[in-house]
């Protein structure tokens, strides 16, 4: 039995060449000590969470179908019908709730703790790039369920686009597939919630673990006594994701079974609904626009997101002329808060 | 976290993962899968029926298209087809179809339904055409005329639109093969059709969706059952039975289409009319026959056994105590067997109470003053013919009824204190001046008997306290009670 | 945990160390293979479409007293198809009714059958392709192919016969 194990391994072996120093190496490879605390383990969590939004998002795939005149029945029948449907849904449905929040939690973490810093500016970037496909991807599948808030809300969207300077209309457009939020929207809503943005964020996350791990995890400024240490990578490492990854199966399945997904009425063109908004990750923009004209905002909202993606250019400018500079730190409290303010007073006015 | 802890804490999380996902597993199996309704098949034979009543009536076919008929293929023809013969049958469009669809009709796929129906008292119900109800809404509200061979050339409107509303007409077709309109439309439930069936199955089951949970609403029986001479509807709504039904009323009604709605089973609480007097139980099945588990009528001056009238005359019908026995099966759904019958006791008591104190001897005063020729032979000439109506028809019903279903204030207030205000302010005084304004002249000797029984009736003991001979005894116990009362509930 | 240096592969010490504790291994994998094992079973599930069996849908097609001995009724059926309803005037043991319910539509080459209650068979005037009560070809290009019509169950209820369709979910 085992000289039959042995011979199907060198067999395979030979044909598909594996470095097994390499990988003992990977595998051990020393981590450092104050990742150990679970807060670090914040960036594996939506990378997990991505991989359950894969699984059940494919599996949603073979019933849901793409048209103004089934997408609200499929979804519908997904539900009602098909065996365990509300379950996959809901776990879908909470799992993209749950990413983002994780993402920004990551986000906040890797800022406060200076980690964007040299030479880890571009990695940065990628993780910005991450946060935003993500927002997308929150977007377009939230659309494809074709509810009266997906069918206005893409309305809406498209209306802001139109007011990007110089591309505004070419690039509502592009989003509607032409001038009207119809079949062609849906379609392309479609490719891109199941086909280009996954595509998008799966490079973007390789490149951005590829960086982690060549540039290695930033060390603590001032470490503790016992972060000193390191561990390895297997199995510890792989241990606490284990366990962060059950505890989100737990807590998915949980949500599922006590808030499950629902349906909200279905799209009405010739009906506005009182009050549209979107979803909760889109309110400090939604609350933004209100403030002023549409064109103001959008500028605006594009000098904000610039400065994120550009922080750590920013911040080593900063760190030039003042090495000690706490001003990164305030910036980001100061960004937090007006974020979470605007957040609030649009969930606060949707309440009455 | 040491490796040994996270082991420890890994295989935690993945039972308490486990666990919520049997308990999803359970929640799957649990699902009434959702079984869309199928479409409506609309046959070869129907399908210009449909298409031009679609446009003309787009309600019926709309109310059609909604039923288990339309599901299972069955349309228009299948009901409204007319045989050769059939004198309402007429030409429609290349169709020879009937505009009336009776039980008989109904029969070809419902037999027992049918059957049942036929020999319940529902649908002898059109038996008011000879009533004295009959002269009221003909003679006292309405005008009716006679041709010289003693054909009615013209009906009355109250009866037309009022009595046989519920009751059902004699629908007459005219020689042009059209409806009198003085007799139709009409779904009355004991409809005398032309096919010479008795019924009207839409009466209660509203075409033309015959939808079995429209039937089973109160309001349902309601339309007939209600007012001041027989307030099931209102009753039922005050008591208990339609208060857990109001409550629970919007939980159910998705149920109640179901072929099952049993109590106890299908549903825990609050019954509807259907529920008692229809309704499968658990040990008993469907009946259409509404009066398989009624023992008492209250319809009579003086009610009796509901077996009593077939009985003397010599018919085998079902008895009393079996009747009264499968009422109590349905309401041993939800009631421990000593409250059931407690209840009858107390039921029996106030129906026995109506009968002795007013209701016997009332008619027998008023029988005998008609006998005697203290009264006209014109019914409802006099005001004491009106109030003895009252008296037994309206309020005597009322109290009666509102014993029978659980209505306190319907037994008490609508009930028996104005039977009791209109026996002693108004059936008492007006016979007493009947037997005044007789007592010289030809019928003397005949008011003088009235006078006796008045005296009769009045001294014994249910009415003596009403000449002032209570017993010491008994006002001494009654004074006694009323110090207790002020005791017990004193400042 | 991670006392030695980090250079030396650990592999061998931290494997030793799980399976020592044989009961705690397998706890770790029996739990983590249990719960990633059902779930999977319901991803299967959900997948695998709904084949449920709905009862079958009961059409009307007549009173018994329309389709004498001998006689056949036509009708089209919601799918499309189109039945036929023979008296054979013989009773089916099996069925225990002598209505038989077949679609016209002939295997060969799709031309409508007819009853033919003195021959007790289904003909096909195309090609002269013979079915028997059972809808079995017995003569002809159906026959050369094993072909049979296809059936639908014919259910009495009182005087209501009704056909038997199953639904489609």
């Amino acid at each position: 039995m085992v000289r039959a194990i042995t011979q199907v391994g060198d067999w395979l072996k030979t044909r598909v060449p594996l470095d097994q120093d390499f990988l003992v190496a990977a595998g051990s490879e020393p981590i450092p000590g104050h990742l150990a605390r679970w807060w670090w383990c914040i960036g594996g969590t939506p990378a997990y969470l991505f991989s359950v939004q894969l699984v059940t998002g494919i599996l949603l795939t073979f019933y849901y179908v793409p048209s103004p005149e089934y997408a609200y029945e499929s979804v519908q029948a997904i539900v009602t019908e098909v065996h365990f449907g509300w379950f996959i849904r809901s776990i879908h449905r909470w799992a993209s709730h749950l990413m983002i929040v994780a993402l920004l939690l990551h986000m906040m973490r890797v800022f406060f703790t200076g980690a964007y810093r040299a030479p880890r500016e571009i990695n940065w970037m990628v993780g910005c790039g991450i946060l935003l496909t993500t927002l997308g991807m929150g977007f377009t599948g939230y659309s494809l369920v074709w509810e009266q808030l997906s069918y206005w809300g893409a309305t809406v969207a498209g209306n802001i686009l139109n007011a990007v300077p110089v591309v505004g209309p070419d690039l509502a457009d592009f989003l509607r597939g032409g001038p009207t939020v119809g079949q062609s929207m849906l379609t392309r809503l479609f490719v891109f919630h199941i086909g280009a943005l996954p595509t998008v964020l799966i490079g973007l996350i390789a490149v951005h673990i590829y960086l982690v791990r060549s540039l290695g995890v930033s060390e603590l400024g001032s470490p503790k006594s016992d972060d000193a240490k390191t561990f390895p990578f297997i199995p510890d490492h792989l241990f606490s994701e284990i366990v962060l990854a059950l505890f989100l199966m737990f807590l998915l399945t949980c949500l599922a079974l006590i808030f499950p997904a629902g349906l909200a009425e279905k799209a009405d063109p010739l009906t506005t609904p009182e009050h549209i908004k979107p979803e909760w990750y889109f309110f400090w923009a939604f609350r933004w626009l209100k403030l002023m004209s549409d064109q103001a905002a959008i500028i605006t909202q594009g000098l904000f997101i610039g400065t994120i993606v550009a922080w750590p250019l920013i911040d080593g400018w900063i760190r030039r002329r003042s090495p000690d500079s706490e001003l990164s730190i305030r910036f980001g409290a100061a960004g937090v808060i007006f974020l979470l303010i605007l957040t609030v007073w649009e969930a606060l006015y949707l309440l009455h | 976290m040491s490796l040994d802890q996270k082991q420890r804490v890994i295989v935690v999380l993945a039972l308490f993962f486990l666990a919520a996902l049997l308990i999803v597993a359970w929640v799957e199996g649990g699902r009434a899968r959702v079984i869309r309704a199928a479409d409506a098949v609309v046959t070869a034979e129907n399908a210009e029926c449909i298409d031009c009543h679609r446009v003309k009536s787009p309600g019926i076919v709309g109310q059609w298209e909604i039923s288990t008929h339309a599901r299972t293929g069955i349309g228009c023809l299948q009901c409204h087809k007319a045989q050769e013969g059939d004198i309402d049958g007429y030409d429609h469009e290349g169709s020879f179809i009937a505009t009336i669809v009776t039980p008989r009709d109904c029969a070809e796929c419902h037999e027992a339904e049918t059957a049942e129906f036929e020999a319940s008292h529902h649908a002898d119900a059109g038996k008011i055409l000879g009533s004295l109800d009959n002269v009221l809404a003909e003679v006292v509200e309405g005008f009716t005329r006679f041709d010289d061979a003693g054909n009615k050339v013209e009906a009355s409107a109250a009866a037309v639109s009022g009595c046989l509303q519920c009751h059902g007409s004699e629908i007459k077709v005219l020689e042009n093969g059209k409806l009198d309109p003085a007799t139709w439309p009409n779904t009355g439930i004991g409809r005398i059709n032309p096919d010479g069936s008795r019924g009207s199955c839409s009466a209660c089951h509203l075409r033309h969706n015959f939808s079995r949970a429209q039937a089973r609403m109160p309001e349902n029986c309601g339309r007939c059952h209600l007012g001041p001479d027989h307030p099931q509807l209102e009753v039922y709504t005050e008591s208990k039975h339609g208060i857990a039904f109001a409550a629970n009323r919007t939980r159910f009604e998705p149920m109640m289409e179901e072929k099952n709605w049993i109590p106890g089973k299908d549903f825990e609480q609050g019954p509807t009319c259907t529920t008692c007097h229809m309704s499968a139980t658990k040990n008993l099945p469907l009946t259409h026959d509404v009066g398989e588990r009624i023992s008492w009528t209250l319809r009579p001056p003086v009610s009796e056994k509901i077996d009593a009238a077939a009985l003397k005359q010599g018919l085998q019908v079902k008895a009393w105590e079996d009747r009264r026995d499968d009422m109590k099966d349905v309401c041993q759904s939800c009631h421990a067997p000593e409250w059931v019958n407690n209840w009858y006791v107390q039921y029996d008591g106030l129906v026995t109470l109506y009968n002795d104190k007013f209701g016997r001897p009332s008619t027998e005063l008023y029988q005998m003053a008609r006998a005697e020729g203290i009264l006209t032979d014109t019914q409802f000439d006099e005001e004491l013919e009106f109030t003895y109506f009252f008296l037994w028809h309206h309020e005597g019903r009322r109290a009666r009824h509102g014993a029978a279903m659980m209505g306190p204030d319907y037994t008490q207030w609508h009930g028996m204190y104005e039977v009791a205000h209109r026996f002693y302010m108004e059936f008492v005084p007006q016979l007493k001046e009947a037997i005044e304004h007789n007592r010289t002249g030809a019928n003397a000797a005949g008011a003088r008997r009235l006078q006796a029984k008045l005296d009769e009736v009045l001294n014994s003991d249910h009415h003596k306290w009403f000449l002032g001979k209570m017993s010491a005894g008994e006002i001494a116990a009654r004074k006694a009670a009323a110090e207790q009362f002020k005791q017990r509930y004193a400042q | 945990m991670g006392e030695k240096q980090n250079e030396e592969p650990l592999q061998a010490d931290w494997v030793e160390e799980l399976t020592r504790r044989k009961a705690l291994l397998g706890a770790f994998v029996g739990s983590l293979v249990a719960a990633y094992a059902v779930i999977t079973s319901f991803a299967l599930r959900f997948i695998f479409p709904t084949r449920e069996p709905t009862p079958p849908r009961r059409i009307f097609i007549g009173f018994t007293r329309e389709i004498g001995a001998g006689e056949s009724k036509s009708m089209p059926l919601p799918s499309g198809d189109q039945l036929i309803v023979s008296n054979t005037g013989r009773i089916n043991p099996d069925t225990g009714s002598p209505y038989i319910g077949f679609s016209n539509q002939c295997p060969h080459l799709g031309c409508k059958v007819h009853w033919q209650g003195k021959e007790q068979q289904f003909l096909c005037p195309c090609h002269q392709g013979v079915f028997n009560p059972e809808g079995t070809a017995t003569e002809g290009p159906p026959a050369a192919a094993n072909q049979k019509l296809r059936s639908y169950p014919i259910a009495l209820d009182g005087q209501s016969m009704y056909v038997l369709i199953e639904e489609d979910v």
